[in-house]
């Protein structure tokens, strides 16, 4: 960038006035540039894992409507394999519960079972490519 | 014809283009490499880490950019930001002017370098004085940018301005002649 010289201005000034001009321009790196664009490109994967979803939100909230609001499907009725191995997680979770905390009342315990469930269904999706996960 | 940094910004945002960010952080990777180089007194590994770290905020931020000021403004502000939370999560923080390598003013052979006679000389200023001269003389922000991206008030960018002009006529009057 030039520096526009008064008539009357110091030729320190102006010295100064193009050094620091110059110092500022000249700082261009094709290796800082590299390692910006893999800290970048980094940057960029963990954004898109961070990134819930509308079509992930929607199958949570699908498999959490259909776990909670069916009547004839609740955790003991359902035939499908993934829902059979989470009955059996629940169930299980649900005992020990109850092994430790025998008072408490079963809606309680469900209901903890079932905010836990979610959370770690929550983690696993967000925390995958979204790619994968899409419907 | 080069595209303008609102086009670039635009491409970054609605196409996703992470090449168009590339593009500005080409741009602007000089200035700002170069004013954190003189705010952390000449630590160049350091200076280049943060300046990473300030592009990644920004192209993070971008969105929330509303060219209520210049792309540079709005950057050079972040950087600034970057510097003051890595001072202020340092708990070792020593006075840039103890730094042991730096050498003194006219060190050099007279009529070599006098860009490494100003970076010395630069680093005897205050850290407000150094950062106005930087962003007003180096980077040709104006007065009232410099204001923004310090978060100072203008009469003290001029003051801290004119201070840091006076003291490096004086430190580097050997080269006058």
């Amino acid at each position: 960038m030039e520096v526009m010289k008064a008539p009357d201005q110091d030729p320190l000034d102006t010295l100064l006035d193009q050094s620091l001009q110059s110092a500022s321009h000249c700082l261009h790196s094709e290796n800082f540039r590299i390692q910006f664009a893999g800290r970048f490109a980094a940057e960029q994967r963990r954004m898109k894992r961070l990134r819930l979803l509308p079509a992930e939100m929607g199958l949570l909230a699908a498999v959490i409507v259909y776990l909670v609001g069916n009547p004839k499907s609740d955790f003991r009725s359902v035939s499908s394999s993934f829902l059979s191995l989470l009955d059996k997680a629940t169930a299980t979770l649900m005992w020990l519960m109850h092994s430790l905390l025998p008072g408490t009342p079963h809606f309680i315990s469900h209901w903890v079972v079932l905010v836990g469930v979610v959370f770690m269904l929550s983690f696993w999706a967000t925390n995958r490519e979204p790619t994968v996960f899409r419907l | 014809m080069e595209p303008d940094d609102a086009e670039l910004i635009s491409r970054t945002l609605v196409e996703r283009d992470s090449r168009a960010f590339d593009q500005l952080v080409l741009r602007y990777q000089a200035p700002v490499r170069c004013l954190l180089r003189r705010l952390t007194g000449g630590d160049e590994a350091l200076a280049d880490d943060l300046a990473q770290e300030a592009f990644l905020i920004a192209w993070r931020k971008l969105g929330s950019f509303r060219n209520e000021a210049r792309f540079p403004t709005w950057l050079h502000q972040i950087a600034y930001r970057t510097f003051l939370a890595h001072t202020r999560g340092r708990r070792d923080h020593e006075p840039l002017d103890d730094h042991p390598n730096l050498g003194s003013v006219g060190s050099t052979a007279r009529g070599s370098d006098f860009q490494h006679d100003l970076e010395i000389a630069m680093l005897k200023l205050s850290e407000p004085e150094r950062a106005v001269v930087t962003l007003c003389l180096g980077s040709s922000l104006t007065h009232d940018e410099t204001a923004t991206v310090l978060q100072l008030p203008i009469g003290t960018v001029k003051t801290h301005l004119l201070r840091g002009r006076e003291k490096l006529r004086t430190l580097l009057a050997e080269w006058k002649s």
